[in-house]
C-alpha cells in the first residue's frame, strides 16, 4: 500500500515535470520564432530571471504572489469545491487594500497596513464566501458562480480605478502611490521583491500544519475526496464549502494586498491579469500540495518571468503568459498523473 | 429593435447550442468562450485571405471542429481531466489569438480590412434558426439524438445496445466547438471587424444559458433572446449616458448570475 501511494506521488511529480517541460519549450519556441536573434531570445529567456538581483527578485515576489493565491485554490480544492474566481477576488481584494491605503493619512502606518491586509482578506473571502454559501444551501455550482462574480466584479473595479479613484496627477490609469510607509518593506532593492515571501512561507507551513496534521484537515480532507464516506463517518460534506471557499477567497485577496503593497506600491487598472490563472496552474502543478507549491511556484514564475522578459526585447511583443499557461493545463492532468480530481469528475458526470 | 435582439442574441444561442450538445453527452463545455474567440478571429483572418464570408465562416467551423475532436481524443488517450483541458483552450485561444495578430498583422488591437464586410442583422439570424429546428429535430426524433442522450445518461446501456460513447462524446465537442466558432463570427460579421476580448465572457454565459433553458434546444434559444433583450435594454441605458460604459461591461455577467442562482433556488424548491 505504501509503496503504491508512493508510485501514484512519484508518477504525479513526473506529470508535473512533463507539463513544466513542455511549457518551457512552447515559450521558447515562441521567444526564439519571434526574436531578430533567436540564440540571444533564449538566453534571455533562460538565464535573465537568474541573471540579476533584479530579475532574480522579481521571479521570487511573482512567486510568492503566486503561492498565496495557490494555497486558496488548494484549500477549496481539499474541501471539494473549485475556486474558477481567482481572479476578480485578487482584483477587488488589491483595491480594497489599496482604498485602506490611501486614506486616514495621520495613521499609523503599520497599523494602516495590517488593516489593509485585513480589508483585502475579507473583500475577497466575501465574494468567495457567496459562492460558498449559494452552493452549501442551494446547490448553486459554484464553479460557475464564483467565475461570473468575478467577471462581473472587474468592470467595477476597472471603473473605480479609472474614474473616482484615479490620482488626476497621474498618466496611469491608477490610484495614487502610497505613502512609504505603507510599502511591505524591500528586501532585495532594487527588485519589487518584499516581506511578502516571508507571509507566503508562513502561511504555507500554517495550511499544510492545518490540511495534513490535524483533525479538522483530515476531517475536510474526508469530506472533500469522498463526501459518500464523510456522510457515513458522521461528517457532513456540505459544512466545509463555506468555510473553506470563504478562505479561499480571503488568501486570493491578501494576494491582491501583497501585489499592491509590496510590489507596486499603487493599483493600477488590471493589476491582477493572470495572477488567478497562475495561482491555478501552480496549486496544479503543485498537485494541491501546500509545500509542493514552493517549487511548482518558483518554476513557474521562472517560466513566466523568463519568457516575458524575453518578449520585452524583440520587437513583437505579445503575452505569453497565457500560453504557457495552456501548455501546463493541457498537459498537467494527462494520464501520468495521480491527481484525482473527484470533485470535477463527479460535476462532468452529474448529469445522468 | 426586435432584429436588433435577435441578431445579438444569435451568438448566444449559437454557442449555447453547442454547450446543449456537450452537456447531454455528460460533460461541461467550459471551452466554449475558446472557440467563440478562434472563431471570431479566424472568421476574419480567412474571410480577408478569401474574400468570401461563407469561406471565413466556413473555415472557422472546420478549424474549431477538428480541434475540439482532437481535445476529446486526447481526454480519451491520456485520462486527462477535461475540465482542465478544456480551461487550457479557453488560455490557448486567448494567447495564440494574440500572438497571430501580432505576427501576421503587426497589431494586438482591432482588426479592420475592406475585405471583411458587416453582413447585418439577417443571415445569422437565419443561420441560428436553422441550428435550433435542426438541433431540436435531432434530439427528439432521431436515434443520433437518442443515442447521444444516452452518452450523458447512461453510457452503458449506449455500450449494451452497440454504440460507442466516447465517439458521441467526441462528435459533440466537435459540434459544439464549431457552433461556438459560428458564434464568434456571428459577432465579428456583426460589425464587420475582429476586436480583441469581444467575445467578453459569452461563451460562459452560453453555459448559463443551456441550464436556464431546460436543456432544450428551444429553451435555450428562448433564454438567449430573454437575455439579449436585457442586453438591449442596458444599451439603451448606456446610451442615455447616466451609467458609466465601463460598468455596463460587467452587466450581463451580474445578469447571467442572478438568472442562474435564482432558477437553481427555485428548482431545488420544487424538487423538494
Amino acid at each position: 500500500m505504501t509503496s503504491e501511494r508512493k508510485k501514484t506521488k512519484s508518477f504525479a511529480a513526473f506529470g508535473s515535470v512533463v507539463a513544466l517541460g513542455a511549457a518551457a519549450v512552447a515559450a521558447a519556441v515562441l521567444v526564439a520564432a519571434t526574436a531578430s536573434d533567436p540564440l540571444d531570445a533564449l538566453r534571455a529567456f533562460f538565464l535573465t530571471p537568474l541573471g540579476s538581483r533584479w530579475f532574480l527578485g522579481n521571479t521570487l515576489d511573482s512567486a510568492a504572489l503566486l503561492t498565496v493565491a495557490a494555497l486558496g485554490i488548494v484549500i477549496a480544492f481539499r474541501a471539494g469545491t473549485f475556486n474558477l474566481g481567482g481572479e476578480g477576488q485578487i482584483y477587488a481584494g488589491g483595491l480594497a487594500a489599496s482604498v485602506v491605503l490611501l486614506s486616514y493619512p495621520n495613521a499609523n502606518g503599520t497599523i494602516v497596513l495590517c488593516a489593509a491586509a485585513l480589508a483585502g482578506a475579507l473583500t475577497g473571502g466575501i465574494l468567495a464566501g457567496t459562492s460558498g454559501l449559494l452552493k452549501a444551501r442551494f446547490g448553486v455550482d459554484e464553479l460557475i458562480s464564483s467565475f461570473l462574480v468575478s467577471s462581473a466584479v472587474g468592470p467595477i473595479a476597472d471603473y473605480l480605478i479609472s474614474g473616482p479613484l484615479r490620482d488626476s496627477a497621474n498618466n496611469l490609469l491608477a490610484t495614487a502611490r502610497f505613502a512609504p510607509d505603507r510599502l511591505l518593506p524591500r528586501i532585495l532593492e532594487p527588485s519589487t521583491l518584499s516581506i511578502s515571501v516571508v507571509f507566503a512561507l508562513i502561511l504555507i507551513a500554517a495550511v499544510a500544519l492545518v490540511l495534513d496534521r490535524t483533525a479538522l484537515g483530515f476531517r475536510i480532507r474526508v469530506a472533500g475526496s469522498s463526501p459518500k464516506f464523510a456522510a457515513f463517518a458522521g461528517i457532513d460534506p456540505t459544512k466545509y464549502w463555506t468555510p473553506a471557499f470563504s478562505l479561499s477567497g480571503a488568501l486570493h485577496g491578501l494576494a491582491g494586498f501583497f501585489a499592491v503593497a509590496g510590489t507596486y506600491g499603487l493599483c493600477h487598472r488590471g493589476f491582477s491579469g493572470g495572477i488567478g490563472w497562475g495561482a491555478i496552474a501552480v496549486a496544479l502543478i503543485g498537485r494541491n500540495s501546500p509545500i509542493a507549491l514552493i517549487p511548482a511556484a518558483l518554476a513557474y514564475a521562472w517560466l513566466e518571468t523568463g519568457s516575458e522578459t524575453a518578449m520585452l526585447s524583440s520587437e513583437l511583443s505579445f503575452e505569453t503568459a497565457s500560453l504557457v499557461q495552456a501548455a501546463v493545463f493541457l498537459l498537467v492532468t494527462a494520464r501520468f498523473s495521480g491527481w484525482n480530481l473527484s470533485r470535477v469528475r463527479a460535476f462532468l458526470r452529474r448529469n445522468r | 429593435m426586435i432584429p436588433s435582439i435577435l441578431a445579438s442574441a444569435a451568438p448566444l444561442i449559437l454557442a449555447g447550442i453547442g454547450g446543449l450538445l456537450t452537456e447531454l453527452s455528460g460533460s461541461l463545455g467550459v471551452f466554449l468562450e475558446g472557440f467563440m474567440t478562434l472563431g471570431s478571429f479566424i472568421a476574419w483572418t480567412a474571410t480577408k485571405l478569401s474574400g468570401s464570408p461563407i469561406v471565413g465562416c466556413s473555415a472557422a467551423a472546420l478549424v474549431a471542429a477538428l480541434i475540439g475532436w482532437f481535445m476529446a481524443a486526447f481526454v480519451k488517450a491520456t485520462g486527462a481531466n477535461s475540465f482542465i483541458v478544456a480551461l487550457a483552450l479557453n488560455l490557448a485561444a486567448n494567447g495564440a489569438v494574440d500572438a497571430v495578430s501580432v505576427l501576421a498583422f503587426g497589431t494586438k488591437g482591432v482588426l479592420v480590412d475592406p475585405s471583411v464586410p458587416a453582413l447585418g442583422n439577417a443571415p445569422f439570424t437565419v443561420l441560428t434558426a436553422l441550428t435550433v429546428l435542426a438541433t431540436a429535430f435531432v434530439l427528439s426524433r432521431t436515434r443520433v439524438g437518442l443515442r447521444l442522450r444516452a452518452t450523458g445518461r447512461c453510457p452503458q446501456a449506449l455500450l449494451e445496445r452497440g454504440g460507442n460513447p466516447d465517439r458521441y462524446k467526441a462528435a459533440s465537442w466537435a459540434f459544439a466547438a464549431a457552433l461556438a466558432a459560428l458564434g464568434g463570427a456571428a459577432l465579428t460579421f456583426r460589425v464587420g471587424a475582429y476586436a480583441p476580448g469581444g467575445v467578453a465572457g459569452r461563451g460562459w454565459i452560453a453555459l448559463v444559458i443551456v441550464y436556464l433553458g431546460f436543456r432544450n434546444a428551444f429553451g435555450v434559444a428562448a433564454a438567449a433572446i430573454a437575455f439579449a433583450a436585457a442586453e438591449y435594454v442596458s444599451g439603451v441605458a448606456q446610451g442615455t449616458g447616466t451609467i458609466p460604459a465601463t460598468l455596463l461591461l460587467g452587466l450581463p455577467s451580474a445578469l447571467a448570475l442572478i438568472l442562474f442562482t435564482v432558477t437553481t433556488i427555485l428548482r431545488a424548491r420544487r424538487s423538494k
